[in-house]
């Protein structure tokens, strides 16, 4: 014959630093606790993440000791469940989800523009290269590179700017890009992305 | 007197959170400590 442990006192043992405890109390009520959630939302996910939830509950306030034990740790387990169960119908409520189909995909028609992490790291190498890049030309071409693509200014507005006729502004631009290209291909710089 | 036995006899599985949860909850609870000064109570998480 198996001997069960009061769940008393396994919450008793796991306040006091025993975490097998817990891992007892909460292998016994898996079953209970996973079937009464799943009977309410009807979705297995979902009844993961609500017994999750349940139980960091119950951790923080058995671990801080707010927890009186009456003998009914289970009830007591259940009604957190009950509770964000409740609230997990009330946050639906308030921002109903939308679920794809197979015939009707959502991010098919809705799509996420943004870089992922990868390409972002990338990315900010990349101009974190152009810049120093951009950092060995002549002052004159770097001038008028800058305010070009950082500021996004015209080359009329750049000519006004530099004291120089829009021709020079164009042929400044001209040779910046012609020589950074040099200097790319002189030191077999890679930019991709 | 017939038997009738179900072909699909496995599809009623009962509801039970799966071992990734538990080894979840068993982890925070090691690394969650809860420490109390003057009247305040901070919850540490040492991962």
């Amino acid at each position: 014959m198996e001997l069960q442990i009061d769940d008393s006192v396994l919450v008793k043992d796991y306040i006091g630093g025993d975490e097998k405890a817990l891992e007892i109390l909460i292998n016994r009520h898996n079953q209970r606790i996973s079937s009464f959630i799943y009977s309410k939302v009807s979705d297995r996910d979902v009844t993961e993440d609500i017994f999750q939830d349940t139980f960091i509950k119950v951790i923080k306030t058995l671990k801080k000791g707010t927890y009186s034990e009456e003998g009914k740790f289970l009830p007591w387990v259940m009604r957190i469940a009950h509770n964000l169960i409740i609230d997990h119908f009330r946050k639906n409520k308030r921002m109903p989800m939308f679920e794809g189909s197979d015939d009707f995909n959502i991010f098919s028609v809705i799509g996420d523009d943004k870089l992922n992490v990868e390409k972002q790291i990338i990315k900010d190498q990349i101009d974190t290269d152009l810049r120093l890049l951009i950092e060995e030309l002549p002052e004159d071409q770097k001038e008028v590179l800058l305010m070009r693509i950082y500021q996004d200014m015209s080359f009329k507005e750049i000519s006004e700017n530099t004291g120089v006729s829009i021709n020079t502004a164009l042929g400044r631009m001209r040779y910046a890009l012609i020589n950074m290209r040099k200097i790319i291909n002189k030191h077999n710089i890679v930019l991709t992305n | 007197m017939e038997r009738i036995y179900s072909p699909e006899q496995n599809t009623c599985k009962l509801s039970k959170a799966c071992p990734e949860t538990i080894a979840f909850l068993m982890s925070y609870s090691k690394s969650l400590q809860i420490v109390e000064y003057q009247n305040m109570t901070f919850e540490n998480n040492l991962n």
